[in-house]
């Protein structure tokens, strides 16, 4: 019995021994299984915060519908009773000092002293503006999400870029209004390139959200800027996103676009942000993605498409449509 | 809102006899499933020199329009009972209403949809929300659209 249990021993030392060999590689295939089941997670979890956010775009446009309509037959309405009060106004500054007459008009006056009317009258047209002005802000905010959350079609779209840009900036507003201004420069000049909106929306958000948490590491008491300017370079169009963060360190440059290679503290930075910009940039879509950074002093990342179409994506067009010719 | 689009029908039947000369007015159907998105556009559109009928989704569309034989309709698409294209493809059947032009307003627009509107015979496509000013514009392109009165008392 003892020397079976022994030879049982000594075989399960030699397997113990063969999988402890086995077990680093174990080990980094479980790490990497898991890694990409949280990717995947996460990017499901994005999808279907995209496609409710289209849902809450569209559910928000019926409100702002009447509410706009109403506001404006407010402002419209109380423009013609400001008018009445007018000639109210006038007609009690004239009224003769007749008895009669002040007494028939003593509840008008009383009435008109009985709260601070000048206030209100001054007030409202200036509440309706704003309402006005707030429901324009919440209907391009909402119009800018339909861009934004708008389904990837799988397909290669021709696309105004500084449109696309704009309505990221819009929908970023929040990350970046507290701690930077965006400031614009945008070429007239250009032509509508063939894309993929939906991701180069990413990359760009990417992009800006990036550069607004490099201005708030500084913690200064003063705004930063991000600029972002589009132009066109020969056969190229060239997009800047300049910002006046803290800047990217020597010794990390040539790790930013590694997947999971992140400078920002556990749940606040997944390492994937550039990871995927490089990935739509540069594969997808043949282009460049490349930065120059002073530290202390900020960034300037710069995104590069071909004005036309990529090479491998034409081919493949060719290809199936002479394919379906000789089919 | 059954109710409400009877009371509403009556309103505006009530607001198209304020003026005796109410057969020359060029009659609209407005036809919207949320009830405050016809009032408020009613609101705006009660100066105007026309008659105004309301209908809560596309079935009651197509009775209200066999009634009031309207010059421009104006519609909504996502609506319940029937919606804003199976309202045009019945109003495309009925000779009375084949040439009415349209104006869709809708919460939910892309291209194709676009494009299958266009085929249908639409003449706008408006996107909510659509200002007031530019939905005046689209109207006064197919019917006589001026104010009948000032809308509210003036000062003098």
């Amino acid at each position: 019995m003892s020397s079976l249990t022994s030879v049982s021993n000594t075989s399960s030392d030699a397997t113990l021994a063969h999988s402890c060999e086995l077990n680093p590689t174990n080990q980094e295939l479980i790490a990497s299984l898991l890694a990409l089941e949280s990717q995947l997670a996460q990017a499901q979890k994005l999808e279907s915060v995209g496609q409710l956010a289209a849902g809450i775009a569209h559910e928000l446009n019926t409100p702002i519908q009447f509410v706009g309509d109403n506001t404006r037959f407010l402002k419209e309405s109380f423009q013609a009773i400001e008018g009445v009060l007018q000639s109210i106004d006038h007609a009690m500054a004239s009224f003769p000092e007749n008895e009669a007459f002040q007494e028939i008009f003593k509840p008008v006056r009383d009435a008109y002293q009985s709260f601070d009317i000048a206030f209100v009258r001054e007030e409202i047209p200036m509440a309706i503006d704003q309402t006005l002005q707030g429901a324009e802000n919440v209907a391009r905010i909402v119009r800018a999400m339909k861009v934004f959350s708008h389904p990837g079609t799988k397909e290669l779209q021709a696309v105004d870029l500084n449109s696309l840009l704009e309505s990221t900036i819009t929908v970023s507003r929040n990350e970046w209004k507290y701690c930077a201004l965006v400031e614009t420069q945008f070429a007239n000049n250009l032509p509508k390139i063939l894309c993929y909106p939906g991701e180069l929306n990413q990359v760009f958000l990417n992009l800006i959200v990036n550069g607004a948490h490099a201005i708030q590491s500084r913690r200064l008491d003063t705004l930063g800027r991000i600029k972002i300017q589009t132009r066109i370079s020969g056969d190229l169009v060239v997009i800047d996103f300049e910002d006046t963060g803290t800047g990217i360190p020597d010794a990390i440059r040539n790790r930013v676009f590694d997947p999971f290679f992140t400078t920002k503290g556990v749940g606040k930075g997944t390492g994937q942000g550039l990871a995927i910009c490089y990935n739509i940039i540069v594969k997808m879509h043949g282009g460049r993605i490349e930065f120059d950074s002073v530290e202390g002093k900020g960034t300037v990342f710069h995104v590069t498409l071909p004005l036309e179409s990529t090479n491998s994506d034409r081919s493949t067009t060719t290809l199936l449509e002479s394919e379906s010719r000789s089919s | 809102m059954g109710d409400t689009a009877a009371v509403a029908f009556e309103k505006s039947t009530h607001q198209s006899n304020r003026v005796s000369s109410s057969h020359s007015r060029p009659s609209v159907l407005l036809v919207d499933d949320d009830p405050y998105v016809i009032a408020a556009m009613q609101r705006n559109l009660h100066p105007y020199d026309i008659d105004l009928h309301v209908a809560f989704h596309g079935f009651q569309g197509v009775t209200e329009a066999l009634a009031c034989e309207p010059d421009l309709v104006i519609t909504d698409l996502q609506m319940p009972v029937a919606n804003g294209i199976e309202l045009m493809q019945c109003l495309s059947h009925i000779p009375k209403t084949r040439s009415v032009p349209i104006i869709i307003i809708t919460g939910r627009h892309n291209m194709t949809l676009s494009k299958r509107l266009r085929s249908l015979g639409v003449e706008a496509i408006l996107e909510k929300p659509v200002s007031f000013e530019v939905l005046s514009k689209q109207i006064s392109q197919f019917i006589r659209f001026e104010k009948q009165s000032l809308p509210f008392p003036s000062a003098r």
